[in-house]
């Protein structure tokens, strides 16, 4: 079974958040839920201080703990490794929000469900990219079949950072090309 | 605090099994008692807990939706477990006061124990498998036993005082107080490691050291409540006899109110895991 995945390039991103913006208008998602968020952190201190963002979203894990638990089975795995969300199975019971160690699916107040990323499942099937990857002026994030990524990708990127729950949990299908300073221990999440 | 249809779910089920328990307890000791009293309040404590489960749903008419995924997902049997308890928590009610039968309260009762025992597992399974760090461990699962055991006991005397009058309660002081006395001893370790643990769960360290004065409340008034049913005059009481009838119901009172405040702090704790918060 095919697995696609996300390439995500700290390196090049400079936090604009236009991935974000594109993402809440394609899903057209109210006010106060995210489905990509672009989180900004700094580290160390003067003279060697540092800054980072990370654009994450759902993960589509391979062994995916929201699907796991979820009673309604609105989430579940595409052949191609999305992990989708139906909402007319969804019953609304935030079970999912307490089983993503990303914090990905989230109550939508308005319609009663939860909702997430879906990768944009409708514009894959047409032979486009998801809107966050055409969005990215900086070309942050590319798409494709995991194990093509890897090929790609593979020797300069890591699924695994410390502001990250361990990829262990549920093997999140996202490499990410990290800044040095990412991997220090002492980050602080900073409100932009 | 955005939970408390989740609290009145899970403490109203708990109590409800509890009672189941003790009824089957009772019914062995003393085989031509009736526990009508008992039972009923048992089925209405399911139904209640059950209607304020789906009021926590954003769509409660599809509840049914959510026995999709029975053996994978713990919330699936969940409610399938205690739909099924309260629906012989009721029949067993119906039964009794309509129409006794007695091999047929026996197969009610036992099923429901046994039900009601699986159940309480599964809720606690639940909540432990999520990436809520305050809920993980064995903490949970004595919580939750030791208030089904603890409420289930205070209740089923309260609400067989007649039936149980002339009766040593001691019996049943000593189980309460052995479940709570187990229940602190988990607790406060548990609450101590937190600390040293990850960020989410030093979080949720930080909000219950803010809750600490609602917390040392907790054990005072459940420990309170178990001690106070092993007092000399509650061991002789019944519905006619005011002081020692007065002390259980303290006891009850008391035991419930701590019981319910560390519900309370059960939720009120929540941080669950998420990206820079590992």
């Amino acid at each position: 079974m095919a697995q696609y995945g996300f390439y995500f390039d700290m390196t090049s991103c400079i936090g604009c958040r236009t991935c974000q913006i594109a993402c809440k208008d394609k899903n057209d998602i109210p006010i106060g839920v995210i489905f990509r968020r672009v989180r900004a952190y700094e580290t160390g201190k003067f003279p060697k201080p540092g800054v980072y963002h990370y654009s994450g979203t759902c993960n589509h894990c391979e062994k995916p703990k929201c699907v796991e638990g979820c009673p309604t089975k609105a989430l579940h795995k595409l052949d191609n490794g999305i992990v989708d969300h139906d909402r007319d199975k969804c019953i609304g019971c935030r079970f999912c929000t307490w089983n993503c160690p990303y914090g990905v699916p989230q109550f939508i107040e308005e319609i009663g469900r939860t909702g997430k990323c879906n990768f944009c499942k409708d514009l894959v099937e047409k032979g486009e990219n998801p809107v966050c990857v055409d969005a990215c002026p900086m070309r942050a994030i590319e798409w494709g079949e995991l194990d093509q990524l890897k090929a790609k990708y593979g020797d300069v990127t890591v699924s695994d950072l410390p502001i990250l729950p361990p990829s262990s949990i549920t093997r999140p299908s996202v490499l990410i090309r990290a800044k040095t300073i990412a991997l220090q221990k002492d980050y602080r999440e900073k409100e932009i | 605090m955005g939970e408390t249809s989740l609290l009145i779910f899970s403490f109203c089920l708990q109590a409800a099994i509890g009672i189941m328990l003790f009824i089957t307890l009772g019914k062995q000791l003393y085989k031509d008692k009736e526990f009508k009293a008992a039972a009923l309040v048992a089925a209405v404590l399911s139904v209640v807990g059950i209607l304020a489960s789906l009021s926590h749903l954003g769509r409660p008419l599809a509840f049914l939706n959510s026995l999709s995924n029975l053996g994978s997902s713990w919330l699936s049997n969940e409610a399938l477990l205690s739909g099924i308890f309260a629906g012989i928590a009721v029949l067993y009610a119906l039964v009794l006061y309509l129409k006794p039968n007695q091999t047929f309260d026996t197969v009610l009762r036992w099923l429901g124990s046994i039900v009601g025992v699986i159940a309480v597992f599964s809720m606690a399974k639940l909540y432990t498998s999520t990436i809520v760090p305050v809920w993980q461990g064995i903490n949970t699962y004595v919580e939750f036993y030791a208030t089904t055991i603890a409420v289930g006991a205070l209740l089923f005397i309260v609400l067989s005082l007649k039936q149980l009058q002339d009766i040593d309660k001691r019996v049943y002081g000593l189980i309460v107080l052995a479940a709570v006395i187990i229940q602190a001893a988990v607790a406060v370790p548990h609450a101590i490691n937190l600390g040293v643990e990850g960020l989410a769960a030093q979080a949720s360290a930080a909000i219950l050291s803010s809750m600490s004065f609602v917390i040392g409340l907790k054990w005072l008034l459940v420990l309170a409540g178990a001690g106070i049913l092993m007092w000399p005059s509650a061991q002789k009481a019944d519905a006619g006899a005011a002081s020692g009838a007065g002390i259980i119901y303290a006891a009850c009172a008391l035991l419930v109110v701590g019981q319910l405040i560390g519900r309370y702090v059960f939720y009120a704790a929540v941080v669950a895991m998420n990206i820079g918060l590992v």
